[in-house]
């Protein structure tokens, strides 16, 4: 999975328009497209996460990784 | 350069068939199935008959109950190289549970009949099939520990460090509400656990990734 992919996934089948995501969303990356919201500005998300926790419809997805971090090599400056 | 792609080749990386002759894997090979699958599609239901031994050789896997009402329950997350619907396979029922892709996946089953004839021809194979099945009956019953003794932060914190250590666990079409799903919570619950994990310093939020800074911490919040 490249960087690029790391976005919020929208399925439009499952979408059913209430636009709560759009609303919660802080950064106004998402919009309307057809009636249904969609990620209009990939570049302005910070994948926080809004937008699937108020998703009703479980529409919206965002995979992530776990990643164990070496907590000495993080302190050094 | 890349290698192309052999059944065989295949066959001998996973567990069930290592120590295998080359004759003895091509013969395995010449009745596996291949199925290349999109992200989402159901593999088969619960209920039906079982086809066979369901093998991954790349992509990601759900194995999942319904209720009445269609919530779904997650029993298992699946990646590379492993391979489900043993119980089907072996006891000539019907499939147990539903299957569904969550990534685009590479599968290929291996039909019952051939399945059941190694086991009855090869005690080495006989055995690992035992003992894969010795591990699920363990994995059930530290589900059902979690699912009956812990709270949902406890639950995120030990399914985290599980995740960690098993790439098939995260990334592609595992999300928040993959793991409600498999947890028998909400993704609402799910973030507001892994916020408390947040707070306590011991993961942390950086865009996709979930860093554990502070194992130790999370260990015991997972109280292991």
């Amino acid at each position: 999975m490249s960087d690029t992919q790391w976005l919020p996934r929208i399925d439009a089948d499952l979408c059913n328009g209430c636009g709560l995501c759009i609303t919660e969303c802080p950064t106004e990356a998402l919009g309307w497209k057809d009636e249904k919201a969609a990620l209009v500005h990939s570049d302005k998300c910070i994948y926080c996460n809004a937008c699937e926790d108020v998703c009703p419809v479980y529409a919206i997805e965002l995979p992530y990784l776990v990643l164990r971090v070496n907590k000495a090599t993080q302190e050094k400056p | 350069m890349r290698q192309p792609f052999s059944v065989v080749n295949y066959l001998g990386q996973l567990g069930y068939f290592a120590g295998q002759p080359p004759a003895t894997l091509e013969r395995i090979a010449e009745t596996a199935i291949p199925k290349p699958t999109e992200a989402g599609e159901t593999l088969f239901l619960e209920g039906d008959p079982c086809v066979g031994l369901w093998m991954i050789e790349y992509g990601r896997v759900k194995i999942y109950k319904l209720n009445p009402q269609g919530q779904e329950h997650i029993l298992r997350i699946l990646g590379d190289n492993e391979t489900f619907n043993e119980i089907g396979a072996l006891d000539g029922g019907a499939n147990p549970a539903n299957a569904a892709t969550l990534s685009d996946s590479m599968l290929w089953v291996l039909p019952t009949q051939t399945f059941r004839e190694l086991i009855l021809k090869d005690n080495a194979f006989a055995a690992r099939v035992i003992q894969m099945l010795a591990r699920r009956v363990r994995g059930l019953v530290s589900q059902i520990e979690d699912l009956t003794l812990y709270s949902v932060t406890v639950r995120v914190a030990r399914l985290l460090l599980k995740q960690v250590d098993d790439p098939a666990l995260s990334g592609t079409g595992v999300t928040r509400a993959a793991l409600a799903a498999h947890l028998a919570t909400t993704p609402q619950t799910i973030s507001t656990a892994l916020r408390e994990l947040e707070t306590t310093g011991a993961i942390r939020f950086d865009r996709h990734h979930i860093q554990i800074v502070d194992e130790a911490l999370l260990r015991s919040i997972a109280m292991l």
